[in-house]
């Protein structure tokens, strides 16, 4: 028996079985490089409208849309709501998970994912679900809700959503004093906590400076806006 | 075990396929959501015409990132890519799953393998994958070497 290289196309061992694989790979490599060149070209900058807003994302080759929970990306179609079909036939549902898109993800090559479900797919196979353009490690898209602020070009207190877009835009204080006051609520939540469970002095002393620090924080933005 | 993401997807295409059922493929009635029971029928003017198959699909925690395990089980149909253990040599089941396959694509893809067949012939080597082969076609280290399926 010729075990060795006839073309038997099923080993139980691993040995040379990448071989025949080689030749099929390379050429779609190939292809995914030009796929990237053409889409490098033409991805330097692309505008996502978002209800309203418009924001530019360049995330090294890959545009990102990013809407609140509930909201649909405004994509030059009617906006479809929530009225996601059952069959997951609309056109802004996921194509991994068939759902409406959370944190909605689209790719350079224009298909549509939820960040989560992309990012599952792409640990294991750096491709692209739908049309297995390339999608290397370094091109993922970054998690939602923690891109790095384009204002100061790093995101200061790492708070989720702070001033995307509105540091360019007249809204920019509106957006900021919403920030303290959800803050100020959170904090306020984790005071009251603290009272109830034991560490009274503790949890009211760290109420009392973040106060300060926000009232801190106001008198800056006044004096740099005003 | 499962998911909240494989039982949303599974659910989906438990709807669609019962909405919109596809010709030569039909569900058996199944009490888990884990494992399917798919029976497929030959295509007409094909070697198989007329014969039925049963498709198992497992899907493990992790569907639709993970591919379903997809053997056929009872009667095996003789073709030159189905083991007579019930694996199937098909890339999209293993190195070549995309989450964008669902149940009835890779049905349907089976059927069209089943179709294009010109001669029912057992795979090479047969005995002595059957032999080696773990339970599970995915622990297989396949290669592909038919561009015509």
């Amino acid at each position: 028996m010729d075990d060795s290289n006839d073309n038997a196309h099923a080993e139980a061992s691993t040995g040379n079985s990448n071989a025949a694989n080689n030749a099929v790979v390379g050429h779609e490599s190939q292809q995914q490089q030009q796929q990237q060149q053409e889409q490098q070209e033409v991805g330097h900058e692309q505008e996502v409208h978002i209800t309203g807003q418009t924001k530019t994302d360049i995330v090294s080759g890959t545009t990102t849309a990013r809407t609140d929970k509930g909201k649909e990306p405004d994509l030059g179609a009617p906006a479809a709501g929530n009225a996601a079909e059952p069959g997951g036939n609309d056109e802004f549902s996921c194509n991994i998970c068939f759902d409406s898109a959370t944190d909605p993800v689209l790719t350079i090559c224009g298909h549509l994912f939820c960040w989560s479900c992309l990012v599952q797919w792409l640990d294991r196979s750096a491709t692209c679900p739908v049309c297995k353009a390339g999608c290397d490690k370094d091109k993922r898209p970054p998690p939602p809700q923690r891109q790095p602020n384009q204002f100061f070009g790093f995101d200061p207190f790492g708070v989720p959503g702070s001033f995307h877009g509105a540091a360019r835009g007249g809204n920019f204080v509106f957006t900021w004093r919403l920030w303290l006051l959800a803050d100020a609520d959170g904090l306020l939540a984790n005071g009251m906590h603290g009272v109830a469970s034991a560490g009274q002095p503790v949890g009211q002393q760290a109420f009392i400076s973040r106060v300060f620090m926000m009232i801190a924080a106001m008198i800056l933005v006044s004096i740099l806006f005003y | 075990m499962s998911s909240k993401m494989q039982t949303k997807r599974l659910l989906r295409e438990l709807t669609q396929l019962k909405k919109t059922p596809c010709p030569n493929i039909s569900l058996q009635s199944t009490d888990s959501l884990e494992t399917w029971f798919v029976d497929i029928k030959g295509v007409d003017n094909t070697l198989y015409a007329n014969e039925n198959f049963t498709l198992q699909f497992k899907f493990t925690r992790e569907y639709p990132i993970e591919a379903p395990e997809v053997t056929f089980i009872g009667n095996v149909p003789l073709h030159p890519h189905v083991y007579s253990n019930g694996h199937i040599c098909l890339s999209i089941l293993y190195q070549y799953w995309t989450p964008v396959l669902t149940v009835d694509g890779i049905c349907l893809s089976i059927l069209s393998m089943l179709s294009s067949c010109e001669k029912k012939e057992l795979p090479r080597k047969n005995d002595v994958y059957i032999k080696k082969a773990g339970p599970s076609p995915k622990d297989t280290a396949w290669i592909f070497d038919d561009g015509t399926v």
